[in-house]
C-alpha cells in the first residue's frame, strides 16, 4: 500500500497518527453490518493539521470517535489499525485508553457544554487532568493549569480557576476545553467541530488559536465547513460515504479539485466575488450507509458519471501528496493562475 | 417536565421503570395489554357473576388452603371462596380506579389545556386552584370527602379523581406549553390557522401518548390508593369485597391463613405490573419515535 | 424601487422581555423596510435579536414599542382576526425543517393547512394546489401522502417551503433556511428560493450569520448588533466597503475558501448580553477605533452622505479598511 497522502519534504519522519484500512461497522439484526468508515488511511505528521471535510453521515465524526476510542456501541472497528507514535490503539482496553485520552491524545469537541464537567471548576477540571497523568502536586497542577488558561488566551487565568463553565460565555468554555486538550502536551489532538456553535467573530478567535496551538503537535481538524479547512489546515481529506475521495495540500485541492464530489462542494459553497451569478449545487442527497458497496459512491450524483463508475475506485496517488478516487477525476488547475 | 410520566402521591409502590430492564416497547405493551385482558375478561364473568361461594360462608369449610378441591385459592374465616372474592373484588377495586382516573384525566387534560392556551386570568385561576389541591395532604381530602359523602363505590372512585386532577392538569400544562412552543406550531399559527384547529389538529396527538401513558399509571395508582384507603378502613363499605377490604381483614389471619393475604396482594401487584407495562410501553414507543424524528 | 412606499416597514421598533436577571432589550428602536420583489439579508451574531425581529415582524411577538406597517396598514398591534388577511400575504420558512413539520402530519396535509385556514375552496381545489406547489418544489407528486420523517433535510425544506408560498404571499420571512442542510444541499434551497421570487415576485426578509450566502441572495444588507441597526445599504456596498467597524470585522471574521490566510481584522471578546448593554455606542467595547465620543453618545442610523443609499449607526463611518479590497 502505497504511502499517497504524504507531502514530499515529511516522508522521512514517521507519522504522528496513522490510520490505515480503517472499516467501522454496526451490526444489524437482519443482514451484514452497516459499514460507514470504509477502509480509510490517513497519517498525521508533527507540527501538521490535517483536515477531515465532509458533510453529515459522512463518517468523519465515527473516524474522529475511533481514534479516540470512544465508538459508540453496537457500533466497532471491523478491520484496520490506529497507531499513535507507532502503538496500536485498536487493541486497548477502556482502562488503558483513559490514560491515552487527555494525555498523549487531546479532544476538543464540538459543544463545549457537554464536554466540560458542569459541577467541576476550570481549576479543578485542569488540575484533576494534570495530576492524573503527570506526577505533580496540587501546586504543581495549579501552576500547570494556570499557564494552560493562559496559553488559550484567556485573561485573568488565575481568578478564572475557579470559574464555573457555566459562568463562562461560549467562546471562553471552547477555549478552557482547547487548555483542557492541551494541558498536558499532548502529541496529536483531535478537534471534532470545534468551532460550529460559535458565532462569526469568536469562531475567527478559536481558528486564530487552534491554528496556533495544534501545529504545535499534530491536529486532526473534523469540519463540514470548507472554509474552516482552508484557514488553519496543512493537508485535507474530503470524506463521502465512509471513504477518502481526494486527499492533497489544502491549497491545491481548494485552488484545484480533482474529485467531482470536492469540485461539487466548492461550486455549491456561495463566494464573495460570486454575487449574481447562480450556484451550482449537486443534485440528489448523500446516500445512506451500506454493508457492501458496489459503485462509486457519488456514481448516483455525478454529472461525469460513466460506465466505469459501476466499480468503486480505489485513492490512487496522481501527484506527489495529492490522491483522487475518481475513475474520470476533474481536469488538473486550469492555465489562468487566480491573483494572490 | 415533559416527561410521559406523572405521580400520585397516594401512590405507595414506587414508579416500577420496567423500560429500564431493556425490554422493547412494543414487547412491554403486549405482554401489559394481554394482562390487562386476562383482568378484563375476568371481570365482566367472574366479576359481575360472582359465584354463590364468593359470597355466602360455609363454616364448616372455613380457613381451607389453597388447592383444596373447589377452592382455588382456599376459603377464608367465613368459609368464602377467597378465589371467588378476588374476583368479585374487581369490580369494586378496578371499577373505582377506572372511574378514577378517568375523572381525574378528564378535569386535568381539560384545565390544563385551557390554562395552557389562555393566557391571562384563566391561567392564572387554574394554576393557583391546582397549586392550592396539591399542596393539601391528598389523604386529608379524601378523609373529610369519605366523611361527608359516606362510604361507597361513588363516593370513593369521585374522591380519588378530584384529589387526583390536579396532578395530571399540572403534567397536561407542562407539556401543552412546551407543544405550543415547536416550531411547527408556531408555523401554523402564522399560517393564519385558528387555536381551535391548532389545539385539535397538532396538540392533541402530539398530546396523545402522554395522555395514555398517564392513564395507565394513574389508574395503576388509583387501584393502589383505593386498596390503601380501604385497608385503613376508609374506603368502599366492609362487606364489599374490594381487595383493599380483604388485605385488611387477612390481617387478623396473617399466620394461620397466609392466602387471605397473598390472593388479594397478588391481584393488585398483577393489575399495576399490567397497567405499568402499558405506560412504560406507550412511552418507550413514543421516544424511539421521537428519536426517529431526529 | 426606492421611490415607492415599502411592503414591510419596522418603525422604532422594540421588543422587551422581564426576566428574573433584569429587562432585556431584545430589540432597541429597529429601523427597516422591506420593498415588493426585493429580497433583504439580516445579518448578526447570537444575541444580535435576529430571530426575534423575525418573530415580531410576523406578530408572533408582541411589540413594546414602535410600528410595524404591512403595505401602509399599521399591523403591530392588531388582534389575530385582524391579522389574518395580513397572514395570508406575509409567511415564515423556518431554520429547522426537522421541527417546523408536525411529524404526524402527512405532507399533503402541512401544505394545505394555510390553504384550509384561508378557505382556498373545495377540497378537490386544495389538493390540486398542493399537488402543484409540490412539484413547483421539485417534490414528487406521492410526496403528499407520505410523513415528513420520510424526507431528508433538503426536502423537508422544500415541504415548508411549499407551505409558505400556498397562498402566493407579498412577502416570506425566512430564519436560517439552509444552515440546518449540508452545505451540497443547501444551494439547491437557494435556487428554489430565487426561482420562486423569480416567477411569483415575492420579497425575502432573509436571516443569516453566513456573510457569503447573504451576499448571494440579498439586494441589501442589514447589519443588527445588540437589538440595533448598525449598517444597512447594497448588498455589494456594503460587503466591497463596509461603513461600520463591526460590519468590517464581521466580513473580515468569516472563513471562506478564497481568503484564507489573509491578514484579520480580529474583534476582541464576546459580543455582550442584552442584559447589560453599554452606554454610548453598544459596539464601543469591541470597537478598534472607540474614542470618548463613542462612550458617551449612541450614534444614530444615519446616511453617510447626502443622498447615499445606505445608512451607518457610527460616529467615525468608514475608517477601518475594507477588509476584501486586497483579495478581490
Amino acid at each position: 500500500m502505497a504511502d499517497t497522502n504524504t507531502p514530499p519534504d515529511a516522508r522521512t519522519e514517521a507519522p504522528l497518527l496513522e490510520i490505515r484500512g480503517l472499516r467501522i461497522g454496526f451490526p444489524r439484526p437482519d443482514g451484514p453490518p452497516l459499514v460507514v468508515v470504509d477502509g480509510v488511511d490517513l497519517s498525521i505528521r508533527q507540527g501538521e493539521i490535517l483536515g477531515l471535510v465532509g458533510e453529515s453521515g459522512s463518517g468523519k465524526s465515527m473516524l474522529a470517535l475511533a481514534a479516540m476510542g470512544l465508538v459508540p456501541a453496537p457500533g466497532y472497528v471491523m478491520a484496520g489499525d490506529i497507531r499513535l507514535d507507532g502503538r496500536d490503539l485498536v487493541t486497548l482496553s477502556e482502562r488503558e485508553w483513559q490514560k491515552v485520552r487527555g494525555r498523549t491524545l487531546g479532544m476538543v469537541f464540538q459543544d463545549p457544554m457537554t464536554g466540560l464537567n458542569p459541577v467541576r471548576s476550570v481549576g479543578a477540571l485542569l488540575g484533576e487532568s494534570v495530576r492524573r497523568h503527570q506526577k505533580v502536586g496540587p501546586e504543581e497542577a495549579a501552576a500547570i493549569s494556570e499557564a494552560a488558561l493562559k496559553a488559550v488566551g484567556i485573561p485573568a487565568a488565575r481568578e478564572r480557576l475557579a470559574a464555573f463553565p457555566h459562568q463562562l460565555s461560549g467562546g471562553l468554555r471552547q477555549r478552557v476545553m482547547i487548555a483542557l486538550a492541551l494541558v498536558n502536551r499532548p502529541r496529536v489532538i483531535i478537534a471534532d467541530e470545534p468551532t460550529t456553535a460559535l458565532d462569526a467573530t469568536i469562531q475567527a478567535q478559536i481558528l486564530d488559536l487552534l491554528r496556533d496551538r495544534l501545529h504545535e503537535a499534530g491536529g486532526l481538524m473534523i469540519t463540514h465547513d470548507l472554509g474552516v479547512a482552508a484557514e488553519i489546515c496543512d493537508r485535507i481529506a474530503v470524506i463521502y460515504h465512509g471513504r477518502i475521495v481526494e486527499t492533497g495540500r489544502t491549497r491545491d485541492v481548494l485552488a484545484a479539485p480533482r474529485h467531482p464530489y470536492t469540485a461539487g462542494l466548492l461550486a455549491a459553497v456561495p463566494r464573495f466575488h460570486g454575487r449574481g451569478t447562480r450556484l451550482i449545487p449537486i443534485r440528489g442527497a448523500p446516500p445512506g450507509p451500506v454493508s457492501e458497496r458496489v459503485e462509486c459512491s457519488f456514481r448516483p450524483r455525478c454529472a461525469k458519471a460513466a460506465p466505469e463508475c459501476a466499480a468503486a475506485p480505489a485513492l490512487e496517488a496522481i501527484a506527489p501528496g495529492r490522491s483522487v478516487a475518481c475513475h474520470h477525476p476533474v481536469a488538473a488547475a486550469p492555465a489562468r493562475e487566480d491573483a494572490q | 417536565m415533559s416527561d410521559t410520566t406523572t405521580s400520585s402521591r397516594l401512590s405507595l409502590l414506587p414508579r416500577l421503570r420496567l423500560w429500564r430492564s431493556g425490554l422493547r416497547g412494543d414487547a412491554m405493551l403486549f405482554a401489559g395489554l394481554a394482562m390487562v385482558g386476562v383482568l378484563a375478561v375476568l371481570a365482566l364473568t367472574v366479576g359481575l357473576n360472582p359465584p354463590r361461594e364468593a359470597t355466602t360462608g360455609n363454616l364448616r369449610m372455613r380457613f381451607r388452603p389453597p388447592g383444596t378441591e373447589g377452592y382455588l385459592f382456599g376459603t377464608d374465616q367465613l368459609g368464602r371462596s377467597v378465589a371467588g372474592r378476588v374476583g368479585a373484588g374487581m369490580i369494586w377495586s378496578l371499577g373505582i380506579a377506572l372511574v378514577a382516573a378517568t375523572i381525574a384525566l378528564s378535569i386535568g387534560t381539560v384545565l390544563g389545556l385551557v390554562a395552557a392556551w389562555t393566557p391571562g386570568w384563566p391561567r392564572r385561576v387554574i394554576r393557583t386552584v391546582v397549586d392550592t389541591v396539591i399542596a393539601f395532604p391528598s389523604l386529608v381530602i379524601a378523609v373529610t370527602v369519605i366523611a361527608l359523602l359516606g362510604r361507597g363505590f361513588w363516593p370513593l372512585a369521585i374522591t380519588l379523581g378530584l384529589a387526583t386532577w390536579p396532578i395530571a392538569a399540572r403534567v397536561v400544562y407542562a407539556e401543552a406549553m412546551s407543544i405550543a412552543r415547536r416550531d411547527y406550531v408556531v408555523a401554523a399559527q402564522l399560517a393564519g390557522v385558528g387555536p381551535v384547529t391548532i389545539l385539535a389538529t397538532h396538540v392533541l396527538p402530539a398530546l396523545r401518548p402522554t395522555l395514555m401513558t398517564m392513564f395507565a399509571f394513574t389508574f395503576a395508582d388509583m387501584l393502589v390508593a383505593e386498596s390503601a384507603l380501604s385497608f385503613l378502613g376508609l374506603g368502599v363499605p366492609i362487606t364489599a369485597p374490594s381487595w383493599g377490604n380483604m388485605l385488611s381483614e387477612s390481617r387478623e389471619y396473617l399466620v394461620e391463613a397466609p392466602w387471605l393475604m397473598l390472593a388479594p396482594a397478588g391481584a393488585i401487584v398483577f393489575a399495576v405490573v399490567a397497567l405499568n407495562l402499558i405506560g412504560d410501553g406507550i412511552a418507550a414507543n413514543a421516544r424511539k419515535r421521537g428519536r426517529a424524528a431526529m | 424601487m426606492t421611490g415607492a412606499a415599502p411592503l414591510l416597514e419596522a418603525r422604532d421598533l422594540s421588543v422587551t422581555f422581564a426576566t428574573p436577571r433584569g429587562q432585556v432589550h431584545a430589540l432597541d428602536g429597529v429601523e427597516l423596510s422591506v420593498h415588493r420583489g426585493e429580497t433583504v439579508g439580516l445579518v448578526g451574531e447570537s444575541g444580535s435579536g435576529k430571530s426575534t425581529l423575525a418573530l415580531t415582524l410576523l406578530r408572533a411577538i408582541e411589540p413594546t414599542g414602535g410600528e410595524i406597517l404591512f403595505d401602509g396598514q399599521a399591523i403591530g398591534h392588531l388582534g389575530s382576526r385582524a391579522l389574518k388577511p395580513v397572514r395570508r400575504r406575509l409567511q415564515m420558512v423556518f431554520q429547522d425543517p426537522y421541527a417546523s413539520l408536525d411529524p404526524r402530519m402527512k405532507v399533503g396535509r402541512i401544505v394545505a393547512e394555510p390553504l384550509r385556514a384561508h378557505a382556498y375552496g373545495d377540497r378537490a381545489r386544495i389538493a390540486a394546489r398542493v399537488a402543484e406547489l409540490l412539484e413547483q418544489v421539485g417534490l414528487p407528486a406521492d410526496a403528499a401522502g407520505r410523513y415528513p420523517a420520510q424526507f431528508s433535510g433538503g426536502q423537508r425544506q422544500r415541504i415548508a417551503i411549499a407551505r409558505a408560498i400556498a397562498l402566493e404571499p407579498d412577502m416570506v420571512v425566512a430564519d436560517e433556511p439552509v444552515s440546518a442542510l449540508d452545505v451540497s444541499i443547501q444551494a439547491q434551497i437557494v435556487n428554489l428560493l430565487q426561482d420562486i421570487q423569480d416567477r411569483l415576485g415575492i420579497a425575502y426578509l432573509v436571516i443569516a450569520h453566513d456573510l457569503p450566502l447573504v451576499h448571494q441572495i440579498a439586494d441589501r444588507i442589514v447589519v443588527l448588533y445588540l437589538g440595533r441597526v448598525v449598517e444597512e445599504g447594497p448588498a455589494e456596498q456594503v460587503v466591497a466597503r463596509p461603513l461600520h467597524p463591526y460590519t468590517a470585522g464581521l466580513l473580515a471574521a468569516t472563513p471562506t475558501v478564497d481568503t484564507a490566510g489573509r491578514p484579520r481584522l480580529m474583534l476582541k471578546g464576546d459580543p455582550p448580553s442584552p442584559i447589560n448593554r453599554p452606554d454610548g455606542c453598544p459596539f464601543h467595547p469591541r470597537c478598534p477605533i472607540a474614542r470618548d465620543r463613542c462612550r458617551s453618545e449612541r450614534p444614530a442610523l444615519v446616511a453617510p452622505d447626502a443622498g447615499a443609499a445606505r445608512r451607518v449607526a457610527c460616529h467615525f463611518p468608514g475608517e477601518v479598511p475594507p477588509p476584501l479590497a486586497a483579495g478581490a
